[in-house]
């Protein structure tokens, strides 16, 4: 496992987390709760880890986590400056570097209506974030039409492998190909997660013609791309707010080209969300490619056009 | 010819003593001066760019002078590379390692223990908090030591002089 992820852990769990005898690249999770053994997410199945760094299926065998591993990996990832990540952990979640997101959960603090921070962190969930160079190639032929780029949304439940997608996507039509111009891209990365930043620079390859807004909330960082640094193409990760659509409304009609991606199973499934349904109805984007975990992360389920014409006619992995 | 070049030597001894003791007085004044930006560098890092304090330190680092940049430097690279020990601890055994290398006195280390206990825990603005306090306490101390400087400064020297002419006239 890569040391940038060993080291946010605390010394037990680190020296259980170096002995794994696991492909990295198929580790998806590690997940830690108080009291409770020590898991891990593995080619899509979980297995409780033991002392001796054995992947069990009894739990009872599998190593029990302290509420001091849980502090002193907070202290680590955290750098011991938890305050420096205030805004992050309101919002139940970390980037890490190396663009690994950490959920968080344990005791809400209100302030009014409003979460203030969140309290006696006990349960941790490390999803691995995996750069897969060239998983987006297959489906770059049906993103652009007539030589140019369609605005696209990807459509995934959770963990099956949209950033990843998305963040291909990003490095290919910047870096473009011998006979397909390169785009300037600009990328909105309000996790984190899709260009890994660290102290400002990408750690994951995004092309040579994109552009970063770390850590910017979406609906704000569209805007200032487009004024700051004309963009061909913005991409951004998982819209849903009422905010997002008012600015994905301002981009469209700008005449630049937007990657998006959605939490969902399918088209069916995300027109129930309220704002969805409402870029989906004005046909404002032009293809949509449904993701799912079904025979691996990152499986095409399917690739529509604005008209739910379906365009996809192979499996492609 | 031996008795008066060691009554000279006496007097100048005692001069130079009188001098080592109000310089020390200037220069742990100095350094408390030089605390003082510091604080106003990490209140600025911590507040307005969020950064964690392994670089905020470094940032620091950067910006001071020694002792101090060797003292936020040593800090740094501790909580990067050292993970058996907690942010107090370091911070710690490093203010220890401080006090010897500065004019720092007891009463500035306990200082220092004491904001290294709080830096790192809870929200942003506990941080800037502490910060605040430690600087409200510098203020004290820099104060006092201003005082001390002025009236005891001249005193050192002269006294220093003084006894060691005594000292001649007793031996004479």
């Amino acid at each position: 496992m890569s040391e940038e992820v060993l080291l946010i852990f605390s010394e037990k769990i680190q020296s259980i987390l170096q002995s794994l005898m696991i492909e990295e690249d198929k580790l998806q999770e590690i997940r830690l709760r108080v009291e409770e053994p020590l898991m891990v997410l593995y080619e899509n199945q979980e297995y409780f880890v033991d002392d001796s760094a054995n992947m069990i299926k009894e739990r009872e065998n599998g190593y029990i986590v302290s509420r001091q591993d849980i502090e002193q990996t907070l202290d680590y990832m955290s750098q011991y400056s938890l305050y420096a990540y205030e805004d992050e952990i309101r919002q139940g979640f970390l980037t890490i570097q190396g663009g690994h997101r950490v959920g968080l959960a344990g005791k809400i603090v209100m302030e009014g209506e409003k979460i203030k921070n969140l309290k006696h962190i006990s349960f941790l969930n490390v999803r691995l974030a995996h750069q897969k160079k060239g998983c987006a190639k297959k489906i770059l032929p049906y993103i652009f039409h007539e030589g140019k780029i369609c605005h696209t949304m990807i459509i995934s439940p959770p963990g099956c492998g949209k950033t990843t997608l998305l963040r291909d996507i990003i490095r290919l039509v910047s870096d473009g190909e011998k006979d397909r111009q390169g785009l300037t891209v600009g990328v909105v990365d309000e996790r984190g997660e899709i260009g890994a930043c660290y102290h400002g620079v990408p750690q994951n390859d995004l092309g040579v013609r994109t552009d970063v807004l770390d850590c910017c909330p979406k609906s704000l960082g569209m805007l200032m791309l487009l004024r700051s640094m004309s963009p061909k193409v913005i991409a951004v990760d998982e819209i849903g707010t009422r905010e997002d659509l008012e600015s994905i409304e301002y981009v469209l009609n700008c005449g630049c080209k937007l990657i998006a991606t959605v939490h969902g199973k399918s088209i069916g499934d995300i027109k129930k969300k309220p704002v969805i349904r409402k870029l989906l109805d004005e046909k404002m984007f032009d293809r949509y490619i449904i993701l799912s975990g079904k025979r691996e992360v990152g499986t095409i389920e399917n690739i529509f056009d604005s008209m739910g014409n379906p365009l996809f006619r192979e499996t492609v992995k | 010819m031996t008795k008066i070049a060691g009554c000279i030597l006496l007097v100048l001894s005692g001069y130079l003593g009188g001098f080592y003791f109000s310089n020390s007085c200037k220069m742990r004044l100095e350094q408390l001066y030089e605390l003082k930006r510091i604080v106003q560098i990490l209140e600025g890092e911590i507040r307005y760019k969020k950064t964690t304090l392994p670089e905020a330190f470094l940032s620091v680092a950067k910006r001071t002078k020694l002792p101090f940049s060797n003292f936020f430097c040593s800090v740094a690279s501790e909580l990067l590379d050292n993970r058996k020990a907690g942010m107090a601890e370091i911070w710690q055994e490093k203010v220890e390692k401080l006090l010897r290398e500065s004019k720092l006195t007891k009463n500035d280390e306990g200082f220092l223990i004491q904001l290294g206990n709080s830096l790192g825990y809870l929200d942003g603005k506990s941080q800037i908090d502490s910060l605040e306090l430690y600087m409200e306490q510098l203020e004290e101390e820099i104060k006092k030591n201003r005082e001390e400087l002025y009236k005891k400064g001249k005193v050192y020297q002269c006294l220093g002089v003084s006894i060691s002419i005594l000292l001649v006239l007793i031996f004479i």
